[in-house]
């Protein structure tokens, strides 16, 4: 018997090799898993008939072929056997023998096998022999089954005289059948050893199935399959596919040894098809059919799809781009489709491959998607990765249960990623949630009592974030999950454990009665539900119909019973009234508010009175007819046990027709007037009846009378006063009624004009009426003369009066204005002052600590300048100085008059004239002893900068110089007169004070001037502008100086000559070369103070009001 | 007489012809199609604005997904229908189920009109390509659904100004 091994490396082989001849071709077959048509097999049985006990012997086997590859054995051994199998294109060894030709195959259309014999005559001496054939077929493993013209217990039986044909149907794919041919003549017998045909291997293989790809990071597409269970033994596979769907274009990859194949050619954003198909060893000529095809479009594939990871745990995802126009540089990474991952988080492992890493947090479940971004959008495409970090996560699962009558229910509803895709699950235990088994316990002790197996929300797995369990039990415990599900796995949620009887929302309270008593008490009962059967309690909540329901409710509770009364401001309002209901004792929930019920308002009586109310014509010439609306007056107070809900509009028409209408409180009624005479009567009404009194009127088309003879108005502020006068002689009316529009409201939100006109009813013996309330000034007031029958014509009367609000707007302009300049005033000062007292104290320098200010020394050597230059000025170059000097001279002042200009000034100023400003600055010094005073006049140009001017102040029967400070001074200057008190008590020989009791003759002179500390400066700033304006000079600022010591000056150049002025040095510049710097004695006049720099920061200012120096500075008497 | 007996009957004939055959006036088809394609159009407005799942910013490419189709009378737009409403039907999502049952509504709706016109009947399929490619993008069903209902939006309102089309077979 031929059988098969299988070699070390697991290949089958042959063991034995019969002398069998097959040929095949293929067809296909719809409805068996293989494909058998015309599979043929075919065969030569050459038998030896001459003697009965002939043996089959040596010569069988010496004249067999043997096929590679064959599904035909025979079992039994050959000496038994008196027919052999030949090769049929082989000439038959022996000339003794009868053959027979043996053609197998299989049905294309049913799974038979059918095998035909064919006796090939011979030229045997002994004539031809009787054949009869017999055909045995022996299924595979335990299957036997015979068939046969004769079908008889399995065994079938074909016989024939030179030809049989027989066969089986197969129930299986892999069938063996076993056929024994018995042939007999009359020169003997002769029988085939049992031949076996196994079916599998006679059919073509099946085509490969799970045809999928994959990828590397590199970027290669591998394509990989798997074998089919009917197609086994596959050795070789082809791979075809195609870059569109006309099928005419296909590349082929021959000679694939495994089940998977890398391409590496294929084109990024091509719709391929790609199938694959097998051969077996057995029929290498064979292959199966192509396998379904698989449609692959590269654009981006993620390495890993699908990844699992412990929370904290870092996570990279590959992304290739097989689309070429897609780059790894212009990638994007969005964590669960918005939010952009930071730039540090991914990179560019190639041109085609970025790489993204995040660290994952909670449990729960992500996505990645690369990108790419385009201006200012990005695009994707449909996959995307997907990142389940393991762990039990929080989906906050809650339920709610919802009792009725038919069944009860539970919704539970859940938190979840919106990408995700959950399943619920539950299990519920007949129990407290404190007893249900645990998860472990479930695992071990399967069937626990009480417990049920895990089941699943009916509505599946998907995106839902609620489910409603039905067949609910209340008291039962649920254990509830979720699971996201991966393919590889899946990630739970934290359970929770509920006891439906727990989480119950009631219905709401039904049967709502509610009545308002006459008492002002609101009565509200109602019908608790009747599930669930727990004690309940209750709120009431309640509101005015009129009002606005959600934003005057007034709650009441928690109520134990279920009714409940309330005090109300109106007993005869009717109420909107709704009621809710929760679990007494234990955890529940708040049921929703009952439907809205209105309370019933109870009276005892009728009304007495019916509302008094007005009428306002509209007419509309287009229809001819005229539109009337009634407005009512609220109705006067009644009895308590008597409230009006409607009203009821009486017509009566000249005609005699009758009818009514009902109209809300409050409102307005509005009918069309046909008829020339229309009479309505209003009444109010409750639920014990209608008013009895009532008011009436009676509309006519014409009216009655010119009755009024004047109607005139006075308005002042807020009224208007109203009279007119009557026609004599005619009959007394029954009202008169004034109607105006009021304006305050907007006519175009007003709706209709009844809202809008208001009207009084005066008694017909007024004549006159004062009106106080808000009028807009043009108000039209109408007169209308009403009688029991009809109305007189009205007049009208418009009240025009000037709106008083335009001059009070003027006169608020005004005096805003006023204010304005006030406050701009005031702010200025307060500017000055800011500014000013904003200049630090100078001991609060660091460049001057430890510097004793009461030695000149140190305070010239703080500002001298290291090379002896001028130093730069420290006011600022816009910064205005004029400075005036008081100079105290020995000898007559010669040398000014070599300078025109001075010699001018001076005389000016000798002249007692007003000080000049500005004046030009005087470059040379003075020669003699020369006492220095400033004025600091502020001039609205010195407000904001502190530009300072300075005028000299000569003392009288002295000349005098004038310094005007071209620019530049420095805004220390202006420490100065900040620290000029602290500055003066420490330094007082720096200073000259007023009240220096060592005051010398100079300082006499000095006391020409009154002085004020520079705080008063400051303030009364506008006080010396006003000095300016009006004197020149009105407050001089003196800045006063002492040179302390000679040696200082000796050290000066050119300042010898002027030594002995030296000795009566009292002078001291105000002028800026001496806060700036060091000046030339011979070239400045200010360089008298500049090698001593006096007191830069010391308070040398003083303010002087002083009259022209001509004038009244002579007698010494200081001036406010 | 005999000629105005004849009158009247032949009018009454062809009325009632019009009555027991015609099927509803055109313009009350056309209203329905179109109130129900703008009915799911803002149903899938509003499920984009209170579920969504990307950022506005990102727009979804794949020219493989076959649905971008022209509307030449009432066959076409039967088949493209009928191919929406597999798609939404194969994708695990109660929303979708939702549009999935009013597409297949207005397609049944179609339907009939089609077999009141005499139009001739197509066997209706799924293309081989849209099912692999659903089946190919089931792992990404947020994505797939947001890309299906996007193309079933502009769609259906293509279909609200093409209305003519449903005069046609």
């Amino acid at each position: 018997m031929l059988t098969l091994q299988h070699d070390a490396a697991g290949h089958r082989t042959h063991q034995t090799s019969p002398c069998f001849f097959i040929s095949h071709s293929t067809r296909s077959s719809d409805d068996w898993p293989g494909v058998y048509e015309e599979l043929r097999w075919s065969g030569l049985l050459c038998c030896h008939l001459t003697s009965a006990n002939l043996s089959h012997g040596e010569g069988g086997r010496a004249g067999s072929t043997v096929p590679s590859s064959t599904s035909i054995s025979m079992t039994g051994t050959a000496s038994s056997a008196q027919c052999l199998l030949q090769n049929s294109t082989a000439q038959t060894s022996s000339s003794l023998a009868d053959c027979l030709d043996i053609l197998c195959r299989l049905d294309s259309h049913r799974p038979n096998l059918i095998c035909h014999l064919n006796h090939r005559k011979a030229a045997v001496p002994n004539g031809l022999p009787v054949v009869s054939m017999r055909l045995l077929m022996h299924m595979s493993e335990t299957h036997l089954e015979e068939t046969h013209l004769e079908e008889t217990n399995g065994v079938a039986v074909c016989g024939g005289d030179d030809a049989v044909t027989c066969s089986i149907s197969l129930h299986s794919s892999d069938v063996t059948v076993s056929l024994s041919i018995n042939a007999s003549a009359a020169t003997g017998s002769a029988s085939s050893l049992p031949i076996l045909i196994a079916t599998r291997r006679l059919r073509r293989p099946d085509p490969p199935i799970h045809l999928h790809y994959s990828l590397t990071t590199e970027g290669e597409v591998l394509f990989a399959w798997n074998s089919s269970r009917s197609g086994s033994d596959p050795v070789t596979y082809q791979l075809r596919y195609s870059a569109n769907t006309s099928l005419s274009d296909w590349q082929i990859v021959m000679g694939i040894r495994a089940p998977w194949v890398r391409l590496t050619d294929l084109r990024s954003g091509v719709r391929y098809i790609v199938q694959v198909r097998c051969q077996n060893q057995y029929l290498p000529e064979s292959w199966s059919d192509w396998s379904r095809p698989l449609y692959v479009t590269l654009d981006i594939s993620y390495l890993p799809a699908e990844v699992f990871a412990a929370p904290g745990s870092a996570v990279t995802v590959y992304a290739v781009f097989h689309n070429r126009s897609w780059s790894a540089d212009r990638a994007v990474w969005l964590l669960n489709g918005h939010m952009k991952l930071s730039q540090n988080q991914y990179r560019a492992v190639n041109d085609r491959v970025s790489a993204a890493s995040v660290v994952v947090g909670q449990p729960g479940f992500d996505t990645l998607m690369c990108c790419q971004w385009w201006g200012d959008k990005y695009q994707c495409i449909i996959a995307y990765a997907k990142i389940y970090t393991t762990g039990l996560f929080d989906a906050g699962i809650t339920c709610q249960t919802n009792q009725n009558l038919r069944a009860d229910t539970m919704v539970c509803r859940w938190n979840k990623s919106v990408w995700a895709q959950v399943r619920f699950l539950y299990r519920w235990y007949d129990g407290p949630c404190e007893d249900m088994p645990g998860e472990e316990d479930t695992v071990s002790e399967m069937g626990t009592e009480g417990l049920s197996e895990q089941e699943e929300c009916s509505e599946g797995p998907g995106d839902f974030i609620e489910c409603s369990l039905r067949d609910l039990r209340l008291i039962s415990c649920y254990k509830l999950w979720l699971e996201v599900m991966g393919g590889n796995g899946k990630v739970r949620s934290l359970p929770v454990f509920i006891t439906p009887i727990d989480h119950v929302k009631p219905a709401p309270p039904s049967v709502v009665d509610a009545v308002t008593l006459s008492n002002g008490t609101l009565r509200v009962g109602w019908r608790r539900p009747d599930l669930p059967a727990y004690d309940l309690l209750f709120h009431l909540r309640y509101a005015p119909v009129r009002e606005r329901a959600d934003t005057a409710w007034k709650v009441i509770g928690p109520l134990f019973e279920p009714w409940a009364e309330a005090v109300v401001p109106d007993p005869c309002a009717q109420y909107r009234i709704e009621v809710r209901c929760t679990r007494l004792n234990g955890s529940g929930f708040w049921s929703d508010w009952s439907k809205p019920h209105y309370s019933a308002v109870l009276n005892s009586k009728a009304p007495e009175y019916g509302p008094d109310f007005w009428r306002i014509l509209e007419e509309d010439p287009a229809k001819n007819q005229t539109n009337v609306t009634l407005i009512f007056k609220s109705l006067p107070v009644q009895e308590s046990a008597c409230c009006v809900e409607t009203l009821i509009v009486q017509h009566q028409v000249s005609g005699g027709a009758v009818w009514s209408n009902r109209t809300a409180l409050g409102s307005s009624h509005t009918f069309q007037w046909t008829d020339d005479v229309h009479t309505v009567s209003v009444l109010a009404q409750n639920s014990a009846g209608m008013s009895a009194k009532n008011s009436n009127l009676t509309l006519v088309r014409q009216p009655k009378y010119q009755y009024v003879t004047s109607f005139s108005a006075v308005a002042n502020a807020s009224c208007v006063s109203l009279s007119w006068t009557l026609r004599p002689g005619l009959p007394t009316p029954q009202s008169f009624v004034v109607d105006w529009l009021d304006q305050s409201q907007n006519p175009d939100q007003s709706g209709s004009a009844g809202t809008r006109v208001e009207w009084v009813r005066i008694r017909p013996t007024q004549r006159a009426l004062h009106l106080c309330r808000h009028f807009y000034g043009n108000e039209e007031f109408t007169l209308h003369v009403v009688f029991v029958d009809g109305e007189g014509e009205p007049v009208k009367c418009t009240v025009t009066r000037h709106d008083p609000a335009v001059y009070i707007l003027v006169m608020v302009i005004g005096f805003l204005s006023m204010v304005l300049f006030v406050t701009l005033i005031s702010s200025q000062n307060q500017m000055k002052k800011l500014m000013w007292k904003d200049v630090p104290n100078p001991n609060n320098c660091s460049w001057a600590q430890g510097v004793d200010f009461r030695k000149m020394e140190n305070v010239e050597h703080l500002f001298r300048h290291p090379e002896g230059l001028i130093a730069c000025p420290l006011l600022l170059l816009s910064e205005h100085i004029s400075e005036a000097e008081i100079v105290e001279k020995p000898r007559p002042l010669t040398l000014d008059k070599d300078r025109d200009g001075e010699t001018a000034l001076h005389e000016s100023v000798g002249d007692g004239g007003k000080v000049p400003s500005p004046l030009p600055p005087l470059d040379d010094p003075v020669d003699a002893p020369s006492l220095e005073a400033s004025s600091l006049a502020v001039t609205p140009e010195t407000s904001g900068q502190s530009s300072v001017t300075y005028a000299t102040v000569l003392l009288s029967e002295q000349p005098a110089v004038l310094h005007k400070q071209p620019e530049s001074l420095s805004s220390d200057e202006g420490n100065f007169s900040a620290n000029n008190s602290d500055i003066s008590g420490s330094f007082p020989g720096g200073l000259w004070d007023l009240d220096n009791p060592q005051s010398s003759e100079e300082l006499d002179l000095r006391h020409s001037c009154s002085f004020n500390s520079i705080g008063e400066f400051s303030d009364n700033s506008e006080q010396d502008d006003e000095a300016v304006e009006s004197t020149g000079v009105a407050k001089d600022l003196y800045f006063l100086g002492t040179e302390g010591d000679e040696g200082d000056d000796e050290d000066n150049d050119g300042d010898d000559e002027e030594e002995p002025f030296r000795n009566e040095d009292i002078v001291v510049c105000a002028g800026s070369s001496p806060l700036l710097g060091r000046r030339d004695s011979k070239t400045s006049n200010s360089s008298c103070v500049s090698q001593k720099s006096i007191l830069l920061y010391l308070p040398q200012f003083r303010t002087a009001s002083c009259k022209p120096v001509g004038g009244d500075a002579d007698d010494g008497t200081p001036q406010p | 007489m005999v000629r105005a007996l004849a009158l009247f009957w032949s009018c009454a004939v062809t009325l009632a012809g019009l009555g027991v055959c015609w099927p509803l006036p055109p313009d009350t088809f056309r209203h329905y199609v179109k109130l129900q394609a703008e009915d799911i159009a803002s149903k899938i407005q509003r499920h984009r604005d209170q579920q969504s799942h990307l950022s506005v910013n990102i727009e979804i490419v794949d020219k493989s997904l076959s649905l971008d189709r022209s509307i030449e009378g009432l066959g076409s737009i039967v088949e493209t229908l009928n191919s929406f409403q597999k798609a939404l039907e194969s994708l695990p999502n109660s929303t979708n189920a939702q549009m999935s049952r009013d597409v297949g509504t207005l397609q049944s709706y179609l339907e009939q009109r089609m077999v009141a016109l005499q139009c001739s009947q197509r066997k209706l399929t799924v293309e081989k390509n849209l099912e692999t490619f659903l089946k190919n993008h089931r792992p990404f069903p947020v994505t797939l659904s947001h890309t299906l209902l996007d193309r079933l939006q502009k769609y259906l309102i293509k279909l609200t100004r093409n209305l003519d089309q449903l005069k046609i077979c």
